[in-house]
């Protein structure tokens, strides 16, 4: 059996040249807004991006970025929106704040559609926003998002996140995809990193603390992308990045 | 939908000149069927999609397994539902005669 996407993904994929997977196996320590905030730095240093948002379940790229314009239909695919520079695609674009009940295998067939669909065209980086956890959604990324690439990993101080940073390392890794380094997120101020000793531990590189930044929750998805760059998360975000290797 | 007469005319088109130059070529259409894994239901997809607004069947037709998003199943009413055939364009099998 030949599927006709494979020939699609991998054309698609060619004109990528870097695949930054933000990904840790918690829910709500800030993968989104890591990701969202990544992307909006990597425009603004001057390189073509694409976001990819995976949160199947729970897609909150648009919001994050105010993106509110369809996605264009052309005889190339979906090109999606861009916003600050960013081409942002999501399920969200398709299914407009419904839910999405989908099973094992249906996710494997929604990740690979939407990678063969959109049209991003030549990119520097191609952020991908990972859902929590180490399931189909990872593993599909893995399969067909190929090509140069490695994980960021967002975990918060709590042993329960830490946990399953610990679970997607090692699957990551036995995936084949190289972990750049693992970002404590939400940090009380002042407070010595936990984070530091596990992820020698895990015999990954620690990348530094983003703290807790009240003002985010009243910007997210109300003040423009743009302002959430002059966030305090966006300042010490960029220098975990700068850390892990990323030009931004 | 896929215009059928369409792609047997482009495929003629595509292997002339080409190795498949004189292949004969059969495309055969699959019913899709939509099934809920909750009931046990299976509908046609036309079924499914009755009654859809036209953006919402644009969207299933980029990706069908959106269908579980927009479409409820017709016996229970839950949202269980899955593609279980027709999905998609795939090139089953080729058959090569007399090759060197």
């Amino acid at each position: 059996m030949i599927d006709y996407r494979d020939e699609l993904v991998g054309r698609r994929l060619r004109e990528i040249s870097y695949i930054l997977l933000v990904g840790g196996g918690k829910g709500g320590v800030g993968k989104s807004l890591v990701a969202a905030v990544t992307s909006l730095q990597l425009a603004r240093s001057g390189h073509k991006t694409g976001l990819l948002d995976l949160d199947l379940h729970g897609p909150s790229s648009l919001a994050i970025l105010g993106v509110s314009d369809a996605p264009a239909e052309t005889s190339d695919g979906i090109v999606p929106p861009r916003v600050e520079g960013v081409s942002v695609m999501s399920i969200d674009l398709l299914v407009r704040g419904r839910p999405l009940p989908l099973s094992g295998s249906a996710k494997e067939e929604v990740v690979k559609e939407v990678v063969a669909l959109t049209a991003f065209g030549p990119l520097d980086y191609l952020v991908v926003d990972l859902p929590p956890g180490t399931g189909d959604e990872l593993l599909s990324a893995a399969r067909y998002l190929r090509g140069r690439r490695g994980a960021l990993i967002v975990t918060t101080a709590s042993p329960l996140s830490l946990s399953a940073s610990r679970r997607s390392i090692e699957i990551l890794r036995g995936l084949g995809i190289e972990v750049l380094g693992v970002v404590e997120n939400m940090a009380a101020a002042g407070a010595r990193s936990d984070v530091e000793g596990a992820a020698g531990e895990m015999g990954a590189r620690f990348l530094g603390q983003i703290p807790y930044d009240e003002e985010l929750e009243g910007l997210v998805g109300k003040a423009g992308a743009g302002r959430l760059l002059s966030t305090r998360f966006s300042g010490a975000l960029r220098q975990a990045l700068l850390r892990a290797g990323i030009p931004v | 939908m896929l215009d059928v007469g369409m792609l047997r005319e482009l495929l003629g088109e595509l292997s002339r000149d080409s190795l498949l130059s004189g292949a004969s070529i059969s495309v055969e259409v699959e019913r899709a069927v939509i099934r809920c894994d909750s009931c046990g239901a299976e509908i046609s997809f036309g079924e499914a999609v009755e009654g859809l607004k036209d953006e919402e069947k644009e969207s299933i037709h980029f990706v069908p397994e959106l269908i579980s998003s927009f479409a409820r199943c017709r016996r229970c009413g839950a949202p269980d539902l899955r593609v279980v055939a027709g999905r998609g364009v795939k090139i089953v099998d080729v058959v090569v005669q007399g090759g060197e």
